[in-house]
């Protein structure tokens, strides 16, 4: 009561702290203007910020990826695209004259519109058709100008029947849909270009047709997505505010709470932002977040420092407003601090392993916005405070008595508790941790922009039926080079376009490909009168290229080329069209163009690239892949270390982060468990988790220590002391944002459902986790041995491990080519150390009755010899039937076979002489299998026949006939003729002959690809002639670890089964 | 404390639910008809149903399931409710009514070790590396309800035990503690394959009746433990193991004991050592295997015309086995086995000699959608033999249909002989689901 007398500059602070709280409240109005000015200075900085919401803002600038795709939009001048489909209903054609027309009116007026690039609209009313017609080339529209018969209409289906090229791509195959493609001039415009067509397709003159219409695309996607968040974030984010604001309404019941945590929310956030913008940095998509995270940090500094002080408040409610301000803020300014740096240390950890611009963008300035909040609290709060002098709070008048509210007792008891039956919380923590493990194990990395509309949504409808209907929405461009003008004009390098092309066509999803050779190959058949078909044909010397290409400049529009050719004839565009858009079903496709541009495309002087909005999101959600968990794993060692540092303490460090270990599996099992996949805008929730989810644990982990301190290490006593006040805080501060982004489920969004629900999920979590392992943690810990404790406690938390993934890369060098040089080539190509493969097998028989069967091959190299173990997974009648074989390098050595069939229980030893037999029902031998299509070099005389040309590939030819005829019954051949290709030295077809020289098998080896730098049949066929029999060995899920256990290839490996390291 | 272990025991079932993923599981069902052609009657009209499931309940953990129903509509093979007193408590099927039985085949969990592995729980341990003659696969009693012309898989009845399985240096170290001790199912008076000949009657002539038969078992958990070791590694390309086994016979001894005035035939166990060689090696087209076996002071049956009594005699096994793959595709096993119980007395209830061949010929056609096999198991000491002649057909992936004719000759008191009118043919469809 004497402090009442005291003058109000008077010092009645005694420790350090309170004389510089004291200090700073010297001058409330001041300091608050100043943080005012502060605020509305660097939140001017928002009038001028610059949104990124593009695919290629997630790849650092400098990646080759992103600067090949920056050459092709300028040399090609592509752009994000609209699609717009219209679809019969009844199987009724497109080519009839009222169709036609609808479908030119439609092309026109979208053409016409301000967000559309008129020169880049594609349809069956922009392009023209290439004939021939008695040694002239005629280059048609297919819809002439004015008003169209059915005989016009019948004929532009022929031209279009002989122009591969536009089937799937304008007309579906069976011409019962049409298409016409946009390219946009701002992607930031999509929604409004978006609702614009629909617009034009209202207004079309479709009754009597029985069409419908469907707009989407990667451009109408990619910008009507952000437009939607925006549209959507910017409704729900004030009820969102609304509802944080009511929670702390409701935890001090005073009006007069609220403008202060109000100003440090917007303090912290605008401040971030605006520096951001400032900064010049992009407002990139997953920037949504920043705010919440901002908002998240701010409330919880704001919400302990109100509590401190009406704490106080409610004890001396006569006691002057600066001494309770300047005494609450001594007392919340080392936990505010410590939960401050924590998570500065949590996002600093992100920052610097991710190498995503958006990802490290939002990590630095989440770091800087919790910093902010930290100043704000700290410097404008209690001078706000000051200032307005609130009111004693009804919530806190027990205080009054020295007692804690009703809330804060609870949650006490709830303290207690975990503390008294720590064992048995911990078991429980730790069963449910195995629960979640089990669910985040199910996380699976993947990305689609559609995926974030609803189903049923009319863009997602028309998304998924344009890529059913037509070749696909997604886009892989590669861009063909030459080193020098004209470089393109040579008919062997368009030959090698051509190759190209045909391998892409074979890989997965991939449905069209679309490059200059298409014309030239048009032009040549029309010029020629060679038959239509979808063989792409080629003159025979250069200057026909160079005429054809004239030709048709003359006879066509100019322009209708420059997406496929340069006007140097330098550079060319093979624009790749899949049917799918989703990472994980695209990536083996990239992974295996990018190794056949590499081993089989690239020769001085002529090279090719990737590009495309599909490269791009196979390379950042690669980056993703990598950096994800490592950029965790980091963050928690630093907040670990931040915490340790602090507390001076390992084991205060290791109790800080073990709540929000806990919080972040149960996001992760949420995530597994619901089927939502990693992505970068999910990938934010566990820095959101991180961020808000360690406060909780700071706050109360601070407290309790001091009151251990004051009860001697009695946990109880520390828990019924400490507990109440900081404990109700943190339950308000969680309700609050708990049940604030719950109300994000209410989205019309899917992305915005998930957010709002995992954040509150993880929230709620961090709270209860922090709330129950906290105080039970300390329990164990003052019942165990400390060193004990903090050796058990770093165990913990570096069992964290990190996995890495190294790429080796095969080259191949030119060697003077001789039989046995091609067949030791092929014997040394490299295998890897290990491998692991599942094995698809169709069986199909001379009446063309299918099996089929599912194998595990497992291969090892050891010095002496290759192992190989095959186990079948399925159908259930052979499954777990497992073959072995120790195949030596050494030629006098027999090898050795097994042969393991569960319903014996015992490994069989097999002759080595069997390995001539066919493998359980296939048309590969033992040996075939084995062998990965190497030729022994023991086994065979080899004699080199030349080269010869299959698919456009020109491969060497080389033939074998075994040494004896004892080796010829082992094996089963009497001599073979392979075509090998020297670019990865894998044959790409064997023809067999049995023992007597008659025709046997062939084997076809129709896909390769490098896996972690190996050369991989991924498709195998033999094809057995005396039988009428043929076997396709199908591999997925192909990898090349360091090694496996080298015990699950012993005889005694096959009777113990595999071990699930294997089996993952 | 029941409330702990409540809790507890609550915990480990949440913990086990979650974690515990089934990884595989399969239910093979099959329908089988046996006709007696030489008694012209129906001999089985049999469903049998094998689930079993795999799970998975931690990494390198795991739970294997499997079970086995019967229901025998003919009931010929084991008229009646199945004969199971030999079974040990824990092991015993249940009876289906009077024609079925319900078994636990394997019920273990599989624990990864660095080099090996570790079982509990109840399973088949098969050690020994020759086919259908069991010199060195032994852990295991089978069941004779079809004589020895089930699957092995299908007649070896598994066992509560733990097995471990490891690798030290070069060479594989297994071990089994068996506390179940189960003995041979033995066929009842009446069965269809019901053991006629003396050697399995204690003596008896065929058709001489049978007294009431008890069985008796009366060691302890401890006395009746089984326990082997069984130590393998290569020389060279040579396969070689060497194992040492005590537990108690499969194959129960007799005694005839008076029980109010009446005699009954009472069977019980006596413990066993054995100590085993077994070696394989491939040699061009041939794989060749060897084992032999020896049980020192191993108990036998001696039976005069007044007594049956025991005996404790030494007994030596070696048998040998070769696979060729010969040529127009044919896979040829032959095996000889010869067994002597050494200064046997004249009244040796077994012979003091066996000597049994077994061959097997098969050939796979049509990319192994159809395979036959002819088997051929003959007893050189009085030339009785079985043959049985078979063919599976794969119809489609998951079904299969089997045709099968088995014939035996000799005399009643011979090995084979004593079946000699219980020709079969049988008829079966399996789908696996």
């Amino acid at each position: 009561m004497k402090n009442h007398l005291r003058p109000t500059d008077a010092l009645p602070a005694r420790t350090k702290t309170e004389r510089f709280f004291w200090n700073i409240t010297r001058h409330p109005l001041i300091v608050v203007l100043i943080s005012f000015a502060l605020l509305l200075g660097t939140a001017a900085g928002l009038m001028d910020l610059v949104k990124d919401t593009s695919v290629k803002a997630f790849i650092p600038s400098d990646h080759p990826s992103l600067l090949t795709d920056q050459d092709i939009t300028r040399t090609f001048g592509l752009t994000d695209t609209v699609a717009v489909a219209m679809v019969s209903h009844d199987g009724s054609t497109v080519f009839q004259g009222d169709v036609l027309e609808q479908l030119a009116l439609l092309s026109d007026r979208i053409a016409d519109l301000d967000n559309v690039r008129d020169d880049r609209v594609s349809s069956l009313a922009t392009k023209s058709s290439i004939r021939g017609d008695d040694g002239a080339v005629l280059v048609d529209e297919y819809i002439p100008y004015g008003s169209l018969s059915e005989a016009d209409a019948r004929d532009a289906q022929e031209r279009w029947q002989n122009m591969p090229q536009h089937q799937g791509t304008l007309v579906n195959t069976d011409a019962t849909a049409a298409i016409v493609m946009a390219e946009m001039l701002d992607i930031d415009q999509a929604g409004a270009t978006y609702n614009a067509i629909q617009g034009i397709i209202a207004d079309l003159d479709t009754k009597g047709l029985n069409f419908e219409f469907h707009v989407a695309g990667p451009g109408a996607v990619s910008g009507l997505m952000s437009a939607y968040i925006d549209k959507d974030a910017r409704k729900m984010q004030p009820f969102v505010f609304v509802l944080v604001v009511s929670f702390i309404f409701l935890a001090f019941r005073r009006f007069g709470a609220l403008p202060g945590p109000v100003f440090v929310v917007l303090g912290a956030t605008g401040g971030a932002m605006g520096l951001m913008a400032w900064l010049n940095v992009p407002y990139y998509a997953i920037t949504n977040a920043l705010p919440v995270i901002i908002i998240a940090i701010a409330v919880a500094d704001a919400i302990h420092i109100l509590s401190a002080y009406y704490q106080r408040r409610a004890r001396q409610p006569e006691a002057p407003t600066r001494e309770l301000v300047v005494a609450a803020m001594a007392d919340m300014l080392r936990p505010i601090t410590l939960t401050t740096l924590t998570t500065i240390a949590g996002f600093i950890g992100i920052a610097a392993v991710s190498i995503m611009p958006p990802i490290t963008a939002f990590a630095w300035f989440a770091a800087l916005g919790v910093f902010l909040a930290w100043l704000f609290s700290i410097f404008a709060l209690p001078n706000l405070l000051v200032l307005m002098k609130p009111k004693a709070s009804s919530a806190f008048d027990n205080w009054k008595e020295n007692r804690p509210s009703g809330t804060g007792r609870f949650l006490a008891h709830c303290g207690s508790f975990a503390a008294s039956n720590s064992k048995t919380v911990l078991g429980i923590f730790l069963v449910l941790a195995i629960i979640a493990v089990n669910g985040a194990l199910k996380v699976t990395v993947d990305r689609s922009q559609v995926d974030n509309f609803k189903p049923d949504a009319d863009i997602r409808v028309a998304d998924e039926m344009i890529n059913n209907t037509f070749a696909g929405t997604a886009f892989l461009n590669i861009m063909v080079e030459a080193d020098q003008a004209d470089g393109l004009i040579d008919v062997e390098r368009m030959q090698k376009i051509i190759d190209l092309q045909t391998f892409v066509e074979r890989q997965p999803h991939v449905q069209k490909t679309v490059a200059i050779t298409d014309y030239i190959s048009q032009l040549h058949k029309a010029i020629e009168e060679l038959p239509a078909g979808e063989k792409r044909l080629l003159p025979d010397s250069n200057d026909a290229i160079a005429q054809y290409l004239l030709i048709y400049e003359i006879s066509g529009d100019p322009t209708e080329l420059e997406e496929d050719i340069d006007t140097l004839y330098q550079k060319g565009l093979v624009r790749v069209i899949l049917n799918d858009p989703h990472f994980s079903e695209n990536r083996q496709a990239v992974e295996a163009i990018q190794g056949y541009i590499d081993q089989q495309f690239n020769e001085p002087g002529f090279t090719a690239k990737l590009g495309g909005d599909v490269n791009l999101t196979y390379h950042w959600m690669k980056s993703l892949q990598e950096s994800h968990l490592t950029g965790v794993a980091v963050s928690l060692l630093l907040v670990l270390a931040a915490a340790t540092f602090m507390f001076r303490s390992l084991a205060s460090g290791f109790v800080s982060i073990v709540p929000v270990c806990f919080a972040l599996l149960v996001l992760y099992a949420c995530m597994g468990y619901s089927g939502v996949y990693l992505e970068p805008a999910t990938s934010m929730f566990a820095a959101i988790a991180l961020g808000v989810g360690v406060d909780f644990a700071i706050h109360l982990v601070d407290k309790l220590k001091e009151a251990l301190r004051m009860h001697n290490g009695d946990v109880i006593a520390a828990v019924d002391h400490a507990l109440p006040p900081v404990a109700r805080a943190c339950f308000f501060n969680s309700a609050a944002l708990g049940l604030g982004f719950a109300v994000l489920t209410l989205s019309e969004l899917p992305t915005l459902q998930r957010f709002g629900g995992l954040i509150a999920v993880a929230t709620f979590t961090s709270f209860l986790a922090a709330l129950l392992l906290v105080p039970a943690l300390f329990a164990v810990a003052s019942s165990a041995r400390r060193g004990v404790f903090a050796a058990a406690a770093t165990t913990a938390v570096l069992a964290i491990v990190i996995g890495f993934f190294a790429y080796p890369n095969n080259a191949s060098a030119e060697e003077t080519l001789d039989g046995n040089t091609i067949a030791q080539n092929v014997a040394d190509r490299k295998e890897g150390a290990a491998a692991r493969r599942i094995l698809d097998i169709t069986l199909t028989d001379r009446n063309d009755k299918v099996r089929e069967r599912q194998a595990l091959v497992l291969k090892l190299n050891e010095d002496d010899a290759r192992l190989t173990r095959i186990s079948y997974l399925e159908p259930r009648s052979v499954e777990g039937v497992s073959f072995l074989s120790h195949d030596f390098h050494e030629a006098a050595s027999d090898d050795d076979r097994w042969l393991y069939v569960p319903a014996t229980r015992r490994a069989r030893r097999l002759p080595a002489s069997a390995r001539g037999d066919y493998f359980l029902g296939t048309d590969f031998t033992y040996e075939d299998i084995q062998s990965e299509l190497k030729f022994d070099m023991d086994d065979y005389n080899f004699s080199y026949e030349g080269t010869e040309t299959l698919d456009g590939r020109k491969l060497q030819v080389i033939t074998g006939s075994p040494k004896s005829d004892d080796i010829a019954r082992q094996l089963g051949y009497g001599a073979f003729r392979a075509l090998v290709d020297t670019s990865t030295w894998m044959p790409a077809k064997v023809d067999f002959q049995d023992p007597d020289l008659e025709p046997l098998k062939t084997i076809d080896v129709h896909q390769v690809e490098t896996i972690d730098g190996i050369v991989t049949a991924i498709r195998i066929e033999a094809t057995n002639h005396q039988t009428g029999h043929s076997t396709v060995f199908a591999l997925r899920d192909v990898s090349h670890p360091d090694t496996l256990p080298g015990s699950i290839f012993q005889p005694s490996g096959l009777t113990r089964g595999l071990p699930s390291s294997v089996l993952k | 404390m029941k409330l702990r272990l409540f809790i507890a025991s609550g915990l480990l079932a949440v913990n086990t639910a979650a974690a515990a993923e089934l990884t595989s599981w399969q239910l093979p069902t099959e329908l089988s008809y046996g006709y007696g052609t030489e008694a012209g009657k129906s001999v089985q009209g049999e469903l049998e149903l094998a689930p079993s499931a795999s799970f998975s309940l931690a990494p390198g953990a795991r739970l294997e399931l499997s079970a086995r129903a019967r229901l025998d509509e003919v009931d010929r093979l084991e008229p009646g409710k199945a004969p199971l007193d030999t079974y040990s408590n824990l092991s015993r099927p249940a009876n289906l009514g009077e024609a079925g039985t319900l078994a636990l085949r394997d019920a273990y969990i599989e624990v990864e070790l660095d080099n090996g592995i570790a079982r509990f729980g109840k399973q088949q341990i098969v050690w020994g590396r020759l086919d259908g003659l069991k010199v060195l696969d032994v852990l295991n009693p089978q069941s004779f309800q079809e004589f020895i012309l089930e699957d092995a898989n299908h007649a070896r009845i598994g066992l509560w035990s733990a097995y471990f399985d490891t690798t030290v240096d070069d060479w594989r170290v297994e071990l089994a503690l068996i506390p179940d001790a189960t003995g041979h199912e033995i066929p009842d008076e009446g069965a269809w394959f019901q053991l006629t000949a003396p050697r399995f009657r204690y003596g008896a002539d065929p058709g001489q009746p049978a007294p009431r038969i008890t069985t008796v078992r009366d060691q302890s958990l401890i006395e009746g433990t089984a326990a082997g070791l069984q130590v393998s590694g290569f020389f060279g390309s040579v396969g070689v193991s060497a194992m040492a086994y005590s537990g108690m016979e499969h194959e129960p001894l007799g005694r005839i004991e008076i029980e109010n005035n009446a005699p009954v035939l009472e069977r019980y166990y006596e413990r066993r050592n054995m100590l085993g060689l077994s070696a394989d090696m491939a040699i061009g087209s041939v794989a060749l295997r060897a084992e032999g076996a020896w049980h020192p002071s191993r108990t036998f049956n001696t039976r005069s015309a007044t007594s049956l009594d025991s005996v404790d005699l030494d007994q030596g096994t070696l048998a040998l086995g070769a696979d060729i793959f010969a040529p127009m595709d044919l896979f040829i096993n032959l095996q000889l086995l010869f067994d002597n119980v050494r200064n046997a007395p004249g009244d040796l209830v077994r012979p003091a000699q066996d000597r049994i061949a077994t061959a097997v010929v098969r050939r796979s056609f049509s990319y192994d959608t159809i395979e036959t096999e002819l088997r051929w198991n003959s007893s050189l000491n009085t030339g009785d033999r079985m043959m049985s002649a078979a063919a599976t057909y794969e119809y489609r992936t998951d079904t299969e249909f089997e045709l099968k004719f088995e014939t035996f000759h000799g005399t009643e008191r011979g090995l084979f002989g004593q079946f000699e009118d219980r020709d079969r043919l049988l008829l079966g469809v399996k789908q696996y689901f």
